[in-house]
């Protein structure tokens, strides 16, 4: 299990590095909620490699609030978008 | 913990991952808006399923299998809606890719209606 | 019974969060769905009928498009082709004028591999009693009456799960006045 949990961490750190690039050279703001999403989720992703290999089940809960809130920050921004312009 | 069980939680937790990567990938391929929104939520939504299942499969005890289970239901449910949004807030806001669309039904109906708001 | 239906998931919810059926969690449960159901969320405008296989096939059906909308985005992204990256704006008119469909299959084109619904729109000046448009943008445009198929049979699918009974009201309505 640590090969795979191996594996799956550089997968995921590539995978941030490239959206943290994106997020940072985005020119308008839904592309930038975009990557801010795709974060989210692979920190939920993370989180969840995290539980398997640990077995350690406290932050189980976490997965459930990090995923509501960035639903709803989702939401919000393109609320604003469509108010407010890029 | 049976070896098929490890095997499988493995899998998926390795699928979910690679999912991810390729959703991060994707957003630097793809040249505008709107299909970056394709490319990333889609495999974004399967890879957390993949992975948080995986996670269900890996731990004992019910307690916390049934809120990862809330999580993927979750996280299944909301996904599209959120997609949707920021595809229709980047409309509304005259985001417009470079290469203009093949084909665009709803540039017509909105010159109408604002034709009709004009007229009032 | 209807009005059961929302306390009885919030309960299911309440559980799974807590972990564990003991009596604390039930009674605590029981009252926290109550007050929820009853204080704060409103009755529907409208009534729809819920056909609990057809839900269970609809499920199915989300499951299995978001599997090939993920398996052809892997496609796209890993060998991009200029005809698998042609995008368009079609419109796409639905047969049912409940706005609960209209929503549920708005969501299913957006898992479906390809397709984001952008906006819904009704016909004329937001005329809630024609069935409205749905503008969908398409990634890799191929061929555009197939699409169309594909969500009309999408919404037969999902009215086979949820159907509203606006024709059910009429008939009552004139049961009663006669």
């Amino acid at each position: 299990m640590t090969g795979v949990a191996v594996a799956c961490g550089v997968m995921l750190a590539i995978a941030g590095v490239l959206t943290t690039a994106h997020v940072l050279r985005s020119r308008n703001l839904a592309d930038r909620a975009l990557g801010i999403d795709m974060l989210v989720a692979i920190v939920l992703n993370g989180l969840a490699v995290a539980i398997a290999v640990t077995q350690d089940t406290l932050v189980a809960a976490l997965v459930l609030i990090i995923g509501l809130l960035a639903f709803l920050g989702s939401v919000t921004i393109a609320r604003h978008i469509e108010e407010r312009g890029p | 913990m049976s070896a098929v069980v490890e095997v499988i939680a493995a899998v998926l937790l390795l699928t979910g991952s690679a999912l991810a990567l390729v959703a991060a990938i994707g957003l630097f391929r793809m040249p505008d808006t709107y299909s970056r929104i394709h490319v990333a939520t889609k495999p974004a939504t399967l890879a957390v399923v993949c992975t948080v299942g995986g996670a269900m499969l890996e731990v004992p005890g019910l307690s916390a299998t049934t809120k990862l289970l809330l999580a993927v239901a979750l996280q299944f449910w909301t996904a599209p809606v959120a997609s949707h949004m920021i595809g229709r807030a980047a409309h509304a806001a005259k985001i417009r890719p470079d290469e203009p669309w093949v084909i665009d039904e709803l540039a017509e109906v909105e010159a109408a209606a604002e034709a009709t708001a004009d007229d009032t | 019974m209807r009005r059961l239906v929302a306390p009885v998931l919030l309960l299911a919810a309440w559980l799974a969060l807590w972990g564990e059926i003991s009596v604390v969690n039930v009674v605590t449960g029981v009252a926290a769905s109550v007050i929820v159901s009853f204080f704060y969320l409103r009755a529907p405008r409208g009534g729809h009928r819920i056909h609990p296989i057809g839900l269970v096939r609809l499920l199915a059906v989300f499951v299995w498009r978001l599997v090939t909308s993920s398996a052809n985005v892997v496609r796209t992204v890993l060998a991009p082709t200029p005809a698998r990256l042609r995008s368009g704006v079609i419109a796409i008119p639905l047969s049912d004028p409940s706005p609960l469909v209209a929503a549920i299959v708005a969501d299913a084109i957006s898992l479906t591999p390809g397709t984001l619904t952008l906006e819904v729109r009704y016909p004329g000046n937001d005329d809630r009693s024609r069935p409205p448009s749905l503008y969908v943008h398409v990634l890799g445009l191929a061929a555009v009456d197939e699409l169309r198929d594909d969500v009309r049979g999408l919404e037969r699918l999902v009215l086979s799960a949820i159907t509203p009974d606006r024709t059910e009201h009429a008939t009552t309505t004139e049961e009663a006045s006669t």
